[in-house]
């Protein structure tokens, strides 16, 4: 029934709060500081020890809190992404040396040095904070010339200690403050929502105020502070939908078993991840059922996920290319630029195109199950033969043929009134920045709005006026009806891509979303699908849409000149023998 | 223009386009030293192709413009385009959606090429002597050219003065749009031409986002959050190419019109205001204008004649940057595709598909084996010749996408699928359609001798059975309008008007 349940579409949204940060003294921070961090920390690390050491972990030890994060992982999954993954994100593996200072930035309040191995962190020391290290370490600070801070560090404890430090971390007391309220807030009112909202807002603060500091600058955070600095995502709370969407506690939300469930099989191990925000957070699942499954094969894996934690959704990769796909992701400076977006394009392809061996997923949707794609590869339709140098170019260069930069609006309406309005921006054929649009200004374009297309064509329009005068010019911009956004939703999570016979009787969802779209979609301007129309009709749309799916595919043939009439003819010359075998068959 | 006084070129810079206008001009002195209270005003933006970005004139800065002419207290606003190698501006600008929003904040779009035109003569110029000008143009008190910043692989780069171009029919622009690179090409000095018949009262950049490269449409973008302005083109023009990075007069149309003494390009006679300049100098990409000196392309190969750069070459170009996009799955699966383009190209390969491009390539390969003994594709019991003409000098816009659609259809999907222009092209044929080489009165300058005989002939012939005639006699009566001038030509002729 729970499976069931978790199966039902998340349709409703809650309503935003926009938290605002309190301010704490030295010494409530500190208090809470060495509750809620430090001790999961030390706790991580003991059973990173053990880990590392290859000696078994107490049952009463797998589980660990993340700190700064209601989350929860069984460390000995979390091991093995540690040590494979976290060098993507962070960098190299090094021991961390961790320097908490006063609100002034004049005195070292905690210092700790963190030992790493094989990525792990295996100890949390602490140091006197009024070391011989100390002074110089602040006149570093307090000058803004931490460029040898590390160096320095790292000369010094290495003959005190013989220890290397490699990686610095300076963190101020205030750091804390706003994560602190997060927490808190989440605790009281259990929205996965606002705590996101509530990490975005910490974050962005830490950094506008420079609070947190990292030398050298690993992966993760630099593309963090790019997305800030440049204004990626201008994400607003007062322009995201409120008000008449009715409050659920999070015991009804969120189901307490995983929607999404994410295996990695690398070379030695298998870990599995939750991704979805369920109860009781637990984010990297336990290792007792993961490895219950005894091979190491992807389509047994995410069939075995699917089954235990009866997830609707479980998704296998093999750890080594999923986690190189995510270091070229991560690699690269923001924002992107057109020869970052070939290449990511091409590496996400081919991963896809490597479909059985780099990846796989239970239940799998009707078109990927071995009996249809027998018959597609039969004529030349199948996954694995996904054009994934040509795609890039298609999608880079096309995008670029619309406009090298070019602001497109989603606006998604309920009724008669704006629900939310997304603008997209493109430089270089690269997602550039992300913002909402406050929708009450959007309001008075949609009063009144009909059921008719042209209607909801007229509103856009005024929309994309009031964009324009407010926001700077939208190239296009596109309506859908909220919904049709929900019947949508409604099809996929009844699964009915995965069964023929779902699928089948999903018929009248889909005839539903067919209505629902002749009324919920609109594009402004929309001037050449009214030109393409006769084309389209003149060309016929069954001559049209197997052409495209045709262009989505690899032809295995070396140049197939007339191959392809050669082929119909032939299946034409068999058919017509077949019937000309059965006439002699029957009346000769 | 006297060259011994200093132009003076403001320059403004911004977070946005109408921030950037609005400091161009307050650098100058303000709008009104040219918009005054009641003046009509024109803008004449670069909208070449359906696109945004960096490809078009940006409309937030006809948008600058216009509030500033309102503020000055012109009485009507207007934003005129014409149509490009035969794609009209009513479609280019419903597809991107600026007439009507254009129309909805109180501007009035003129389409050029379904106005009345004027007829303008100019004995003084070097190779176009006369043209027609939109009627719109004569009647504005104050127009005003828009360009966008960008290279150009016939010009090196497509400014004020390139901009021009934009206000002729097409059947003006196709007469001398022809010449070979770097050496003795009519086309520069027609630009200079047309500039030096139609004036205007300014010049303003859109240099917010510029095009390096592969201009003017396949280029890549550079943010420089400029927009230059001035009422001498030629100053504009030389201050934008000194802010890409080109040196003093080393572009060629700047160099003919100061030379010309049609305005100043010389930088060193130049006043920039508002910004530095240097500040600002950034180092563009050129355009590359050989067919096989750039990156490498896929699934066309050139076989290339004597080809004029202002014509097959700079359409030839399109399909080279094309071919990122569309062909290269096509080369792996079907094979290339040859081009044969200009005068007297090389032979092809035997059993290859091929793409005749344009007039020249057609008649000069009429003993050619693949004509004369032609692979035949296609289904057995419909077979096709392997080979297909685009026809014009030069072919029309986009007419080669749908001939190399109709060549591969049934072979490549994709490709097949690219006759969907023809669903945003103008109905008017190539411009030379019907005309044999030798008659095509393209091969020749302006001669008004000929023009004379020319003239009867086709008079004689009714109906025409092309377009235009390179003739301004009957271009006047094609293009709707009679023109006292054209009148007095005929009459010269020995041909009574109708």
């Amino acid at each position: 029934m729970k499976a069931e349940k978790s199966m039902e579409p998340k349709t409703s949204f809650r309503r935003s709060s926009t938290l605002v940060f309190k301010n704490y003294s030295e010494e409530e921070l500190i208090g809470w500081a060495h509750e809620k961090v430090k001790k999961p920390w030390e706790h991580m690390c003991e059973v990173a020890a053990l880990a590392v050491a290859g000696q078994p972990v107490p049952p009463d030890k797998f589980t660990v809190e993340i700190p700064l994060t209601p989350f929860r992982v069984d460390y000995r999954g979390a091991f093995y992404l540690m040590r494979d993954g976290v060098n993507l994100l962070v960098g190299e593996p090094c021991n961390l040396f961790t320097i908490i200072l006063s609100s002034d930035r004049k005195r070292i309040l905690k210092a700790y040095i963190e030992e790493a191995r094989l990525n792990n962190f295996i100890s949390l020391t602490p140091l006197d904070p009024q070391g011989a290290w100390t002074k110089k370490t602040l006149e570093m600070i307090e000058n803004n010339d931490t460029h040898y801070l590390t160096q320095y560090l790292n000369e010094y404890f290495q003959k005190e200690r013989n220890l290397g430090v490699n990686w610095v971390k300076i963190a101020n007391i205030q750091f804390f403050g706003p994560f602190r309220d997060v927490l808190e807030h989440f605790e009281e009112n259990r929205s996965f929502r606002d705590l996101l909202e509530g990490y975005w807002d910490a974050i962005k603060k830490a950094y506008a105020e420079k609070w947190i500091e990292f030398l050298p600058e690993p992966h993760i955070f630099a593309r963090i502070r790019e997305v800030i600095h440049d204004e990626i995502i201008q994400y607003n709370h007062a322009h995201l939908p409120s008000g008449d969407i009715p409050e659920e506690t999070g015991e009804e939300e969120y189901p307490s078993e995983p929607r999404v469930v994410l295996g990695l099989v690398g070379r030695d191990y298998k870990v599995a991840i939750n991704l979805s925000l369920s109860h009781p957070y637990e984010l990297v699942l336990n290792q007792d059922m993961v490895e219950s499954y005894p091979g190491n094969d992807l389509k047994g894996f995410a069939r075995h996920l699917s089954e235990k934690t009866r997830a609707p959704l479980s998704l296998a990769l093999a750890a080594d290319p999923a986690l190189n796909l995510l270091y070229e992701y991560l690699s690269r400076p923001f924002p992107l630029r057109r020869m970052d977006m070939f290449i990511l394009y091409r590496k996400l392809f081919t991963f896809i195109k490597n479909f059985g061996t780099w990846w796989n997923l239970s239940p799998r949707p009707f078109f990927l199950k071995e009996r249809v794609r027998f018959w597609g590869k039969l004529i030349g339709y199948d996954i694995t033969r996904l054009p994934d140098q040509d795609l890039p170019d298609l999608l880079v260069d096309g995008l670029g043929l619309a406009g090298l930069s070019a602001r497109y609006a989603l606006v998604i309406v309920d009724g008669d009134k704006p629900f939310a309005a997304i603008i997209f921006e493109f430089f270089d054929g690269a997602l550039r920045k992300i913002s909402t649009f406050p929708i009450d200004k959007l309001e008075p374009a949609f009063a009144g709005l009909t059921k008719d297309r042209d209607d909801l064509r007229e509103r856009l329009f005024r929309a994309k006026q009031i964009m324009w005068a407010e926001d700077g010019w939208v190239n296009f911009a596109f309506a859908v009806q909220k919904d049709l956004i929900n019947a949508i939703f409604d099809f996929l999570f009844k699964r009915s891509l995965t069964s023929i016979p779902k699928l089948i009787g999903s018929i009248g969802d889909l005839r539903l979303m067919l209505k629902l779209a002749k009324g919920g979609v609109a594009m402004c301007p929309d001037f050449i699908l009214k030109r393409l129309e006769p084309w389209v009709k003149k060309k016929g749309r069954l001559n049209i849409y197997p052409k495209l799916i045709q262009a989505a595919f690899e032809s295995k043939r070396k140049k197939p000149r007339g191959l392809l009439y050669v082929r119909s003819t032939i299946i034409v010359a068999v058919i017509l023998a077949l019937i000309a075998l059965g006439l002699i068959f029957l009346f000769g | 223009m006297e060259t011994n006084q200093k132009a003076k070129v403001g320059i403004g810079y911004g977070n946005n386009r109408i921030e950037c206008v609005r400091k161009a001009f307050a650098a100058l002195g303000g709008i009104q030293q040219w918009v005054k209270p009641g003046h009509k005003v024109l803008l004449k933006p670069n909208i070449m192709a359906a696109q945004g970005g960096a490809q078009i004139t940006h409309i937030d800065t006809l948008k600058g413009l216009y509030l500033l002419c309102k503020e000055a207290g012109a009485k009507e606003v207007w934003v005129g385009e014409n149509s490009v190698c035969g794609m009209s501006p009513r479609i280019q600008m419903g597809i991107i959606g600026y007439d009507r929003a254009l129309e909805d904040i109180g501007m009035k779009v003129i389409f050029f090429d379904e106005e009345d035109w004027v007829y303008r003569f100019r004995g003084e110029n070097y190779c176009l002597k006369d043209i027609h000008i939109p009627k719109s143009l004569v009647d504005a008190d104050v127009w005003i050219t828009v360009p966008v910043a960008k290279t150009h692989e016939a010009c090196l780069t497509t400014l004020g003065l390139k901009n021009s171009h934009g206000i002729l029919p097409d059947e003006d622009k196709a007469r001398h749009h022809r010449g070979r690179p770097f050496g003795n090409s009519s086309l520069w000095e027609k630009f200079v031409d047309i500039y030096a018949i139609s004036k205007p009262h300014l010049c303003v950049t859109d240099m917010f986002h510029a095009m390096e490269g592969q201009g003017p449409a396949f280029g890549d973008i550079v943010e420089m959050r400029l927009v230059v302005a001035s009422a001498d083109s030629v100053a504009c023009d030389a201050t934008v190419e000194a802010l890409m990075g080109f040196e003093n007069l080393e572009c060629p149309l700047t160099k003919i019109a100061h030379k010309r003494g049609l305005g100043i390009g010389d930088m060193n006679q130049i006043q920039v205001v508002g910004e530095n300049l240097l500040q600002h100098r950034r180092h563009f990409k050129r355009a590359l204008w050989h067919p096989d000196s750039d990156r490498p392309y896929y699934g066309i190969r050139i076989l290339a004649g004597d080809v004029c750069h202002g014509g097959c070459q700079m359409i030839v170009r399109y399909l080279i940057d094309l071919s990122h996009i569309l062909f290269k799955k096509m080369e792996r699966e079907l094979g290339p595709i040859y081009i044969l383009v200009g005068d007297n190209p090389p032979p092809p390969p035997e059993k290859a598909f091929i793409l005749v491009f344009g007039d020249c390539a057609i008649y000069s390969t009429w003993h050619y084996q693949y004509r004369q003994r032609p692979k035949l594709i296609g289904p057995w019991w419909k077979p096709r010749k392997g080979y297909i003409d685009v026809q014009g000098c030069v072919p029309v816009q986009l007419e080669w996408i749908r001939s190399m659609a109709h060549l591969v259809e049934g072979y490549d999907p994709m490709v097949s699928l690219g006759d969907a222009v023809s669903v945003v092209e103008a109905d008017q044929v190539t411009f030379a359609e019907g005309i044999s080489l030798e008659k095509n009165p393209r091969r020749w300058n302006f001669d008004r001798e000929w023009a004379r005989k020319y003239a009867r002939e086709i008079q004689e012939s009714k109906p025409p059975r092309y377009i235009y005639a390179a003739n301004e006699s009957i271009k006047g009566q094609i293009l709707r309008k009679t023109d006292p001038e054209v009148d007095r030509i005929l009459r010269e002729a020995g041909v009574e008007p109708e």
